[in-house]
């Protein structure tokens, strides 16, 4: 098959340039020159025209901190909030076909690396260990330790009984814990399955070896009881009550 | 060892690629390489599957040398082709294409901000997480396609994908990596070498890279070549396939022939619903077919395209055997909520507007309203130069296009939304959005060599060159 015919394009523009100067008097390399800055203003004058944008991050920070902290800050409140619908409401047509591109070179192009430098410096919070990928995902995945700690806690051949989606679905703060897809991406070779969804796998469903408490749900598929005293709100326990006091899973790293 | 692992994989497109021709260009031969490399080393974990040997690095490297060895029977020649090519890369400075270097060194600093983001961080996006990346750190620990997971449903929506996707990602875990996501950027590479090369067969370099800084900067694809998602490499086949395929019809000659049809082969064994652009593809096919009678080309290209498809169905029934209710809901008739919610998304996509959640200013920039003008411009300049001068040939790739996005847009009017789990609005505000990727380089390519293009760079490089 490579020895078809091979046809050379023909509208390549390999023109050789036309000597020091032309007929204008221009040298070839001052007209380069004059088209890289033609371009040059063009991508400058785009980027000018979302500059405001550089302002959101630190507004919506100081956003949330105000919101989160106690105290009497609705005037300043309304401030940022006002400041962030002036800018993300000026949007007219020519200026939003430009807001993707100023977001990715001001955010991502400028800002990649001082972004992980920042984020290294935070996690490793003055240890000089390299940053692992462990490191990574429990600084984007709010319930990483939680998920870890299934790993530390259960032997490999376990199956986990997940929350029910229901009690958390609309808590950003668990992610997707009820979500055995999900969950099992940070427990392989443990295997999981939901709460409720027993039926739709009771080959698992009989092997349930741990059961993962969130927010104090769970205890009625343990096969003993817990003290009303005892119950952590965050623990994971195995569904057979243990034999040793040594079996017992401890919960003192998750339940905050 | 993930060192080895990636030059294996080029090396092993590289010798494709030069088997089917000595004669493209560096950056054509490079971007090839790896989409063709790493879409044979899927086939590699597929064949092994089959015939169920447990991979492992040596088996892998042992497969690839043997490869690697039987394609290059013509080593020296091949060799002699290379030195050819970068003796002529070679010039002086009196020739330099200065804007071509300015707007390189921009697409450079871009790639490397990109590339450093996507390295840091581990995959973490939820269709990773529940599918792709979980695939692939099984198949690479279990070393077969078929994993455990599946006895438990807990493979993810991806488990029936074909798969060279999380193959990809599968292979470099193979090989050692920690975190898939280096082969995000070989694609990324891949698309955007690819992509310069096809257009700067029609055209000057300067033209060729401002449309790649174009293509690199789209908002939404940019923020995807720091992402563990599938999107972006199927685009990269994608474009690669129909690209090389409209070359091949307006130019004639074999070796874009037979990229474009080995691309499309590709593009269905990364993922299914690519059969889409199958279609479209043969559907152009056979308008330039109608006219020379060439059927064993299409008949050759209809069955690279089809295989792959037919042999990944086969084995998802056969060998995964998971019991699937069909995507598609056939009866669904004439929906008119449905409808107009799906043509207001594709509006605000296509027009750069917004609508509900989505922008399409904000994620496509000027893409789809540049490739509009155009199209505009030429259809006037059709009037006084006559469709025929104008358009030419290009009239096919706007066919394509039309087909395409036909066929595109039924497959999601056809989606069951309740198989899906998902409701329109949500699909076309993610999925939907997400494959529009598909379609832009392919309607870049039409916005930077179209006939106003054509007329606008070659006096910009008579000005540029001063002749």
């Amino acid at each position: 098959m490579a020895k078809g015919k091979h046809h050379q394009p023909s509208e390549k523009s390999e023109k050789k340039p036309a000597g020091p100067t032309s007929a204008f008097g221009i040298g070839p390399l001052f007209r380069n020159f004059i088209i890289i800055l033609v371009l040059a203003i063009i991508f400058i004058g785009v980027y000018a025209l979302n500059d405001k944008r550089v302002e959101l991050p630190d507004l919506y920070n100081e956003l949330q901190t105000l919101k989160e902290r106690p105290g009497d800050h609705e005037e300043r409140i309304n401030e940022i909030e006002h400041r962030i619908n002036e800018i993300e409401t000026d949007t007219s047509f020519f200026k939003t076909l430009f807001v993707g591109y100023f977001d990715e070179v001001h955010f991502v192009a400028f800002g990649a690396q001082d972004q992980i430098d920042k984020v290294t410096a935070e996690i490793q919070n003055g240890s000089i260990a390299p940053v692992t990928r462990e490191d990574k995902l429990n600084y984007k995945v709010h319930t990483y330790r939680l998920l870890d700690f299934i790993n530390q806690n259960c032997p490999s051949n376990s199956v986990i009984l997940l929350p029910p989606a229901d009690s958390l679905i609309n808590d950003p703060h668990w992610n997707y814990v009820y979500d055995p897809g999900w969950v099992e991406y940070f427990i392989y070779p443990r295997l999981c399955i939901e709460t409720g969804k027993e039926s739709e796998n009771p080959d698992l469903a009989k092997r349930v070896t741990h059961v993962l408490i969130v927010k104090g749900i769970g205890y009625d598929r343990l096969k003993y009881n817990v003290p009303l005293d005892k119950r952590e709100k965050v623990c994971l326990l195995p569904v057979n009550k243990p034999v040793d006091v040594s079996e017992q899973t401890d919960t003192t790293q998750i339940s905050n | 060892m993930l060192t080895v692992g990636i030059l294996l994989c080029y090396l092993l497109g590289c010798s494709v690629v030069m088997t089917v021709s000595r004669k493209f260009s560096l950056a054509e031969i490079i971007g090839y390489s790896f989409l063709i490399g790493m879409g044979l080393e899927t086939v590699f974990l597929f064949l092994l599957d089959v015939v169920q040997l447990h991979y492992t690095q040596f088996l892998l490297i042992a497969l690839n040398l043997v490869v690697i060895i039987a394609l290059n029977r013509k080593f020296p020649e091949t060799l002699a082709a290379f030195k050819e090519k970068i003796a002529n890369a070679r010039t002086d400075l009196s020739s330099v294409n200065y804007v071509a270097i300015f707007l390189f060194l921009i697409i450079a600093y871009l790639f490397y901000a990109i590339t450093i983001k996507n390295l840091f961080w581990p995959p973490s996006e939820g269709d990773s997480i529940t599918s792709f990346d979980k695939l692939a750190r099984v198949i690479a620990l279990e070393g077969k396609l078929k994993i455990s997971l599946f006895q438990y449903n807990l493979q993810g929506a991806a488990g029936t994908y074909p798969p060279l996707f999380h193959g990809s990602f599968a292979y470099v875990y193979i090989f050692g990596a920690e975190t898939p996501k280096i082969v995000i950027t070989f694609f990324f590479l891949s698309l955007l070498l690819a992509f310069y090369g096809f257009v700067r067969t029609y055209t000057n370099a300067v033209a060729a890279m401002l449309f790649t800084l174009i293509l690199m900067a789209t908002p939404e694809l940019y923020a995807h070549a720091a992402l563990a998602l599938g999107n972006m490499p199927t685009a990269a086949y994608i474009s690669a396939a129909v690209l090389a395929t409209y070359i091949w019809l307006d130019r004639g000659g074999e070796k874009y022939f037979w990229i474009g049809a080995i691309m499309m082969g590709f593009s269905v064994w990364i993922r299914s619903d690519a059969i889409a652009f199958v279609l479209a593809t043969l559907f152009m096919i056979a308008l330039k077919i109608w006219q020379n009678k060439n059927y064993k080309h299409l008949l050759i290209y209809a069955g690279m395209a089809i295989i792959p498809f037919a042999t990944w169905l086969l084995y998802v029934k056969l060998k995964i055997q998971l019991p699937q209710a069909s995507r598609f809901d056939l009866s669904i008739g004439y929906n008119a909520t449905r409808l107009s919610t799906m043509l207001n998304y594709t509006k605000a996509y296509l027009f750069a507007v917004p609508y509900r959640e989505v922008h399409g200013g904000q994620l496509y920039g000027v893409v789809f309203i540049s490739f509009f003008i155009a199209l505009l411009v030429n259809t006037g300049l059709a009037f006084k130069k006559g469709v025929k001068t104008v358009f030419g040939n290009q009239a096919l790739l706007l066919a394509f296009l039309l087909t395409a996005f036909a066929v595109y847009f039924t497959e999601f009017y056809l989606i069951n939304e309740d198989v899906q789990a998902s409701t329109i609005a949500s699909l076309m505000a993610s999925s939907f959005k997400r494959g529009m990727f598909y379609f832009i380089p392919i309607v870049l390519f039409y916005t930077a060599t179209g006939y106003s293009s054509k007329i606008f760079f070659d006096w910009l490089e008579k000005f540029r060159t001063g002749s």
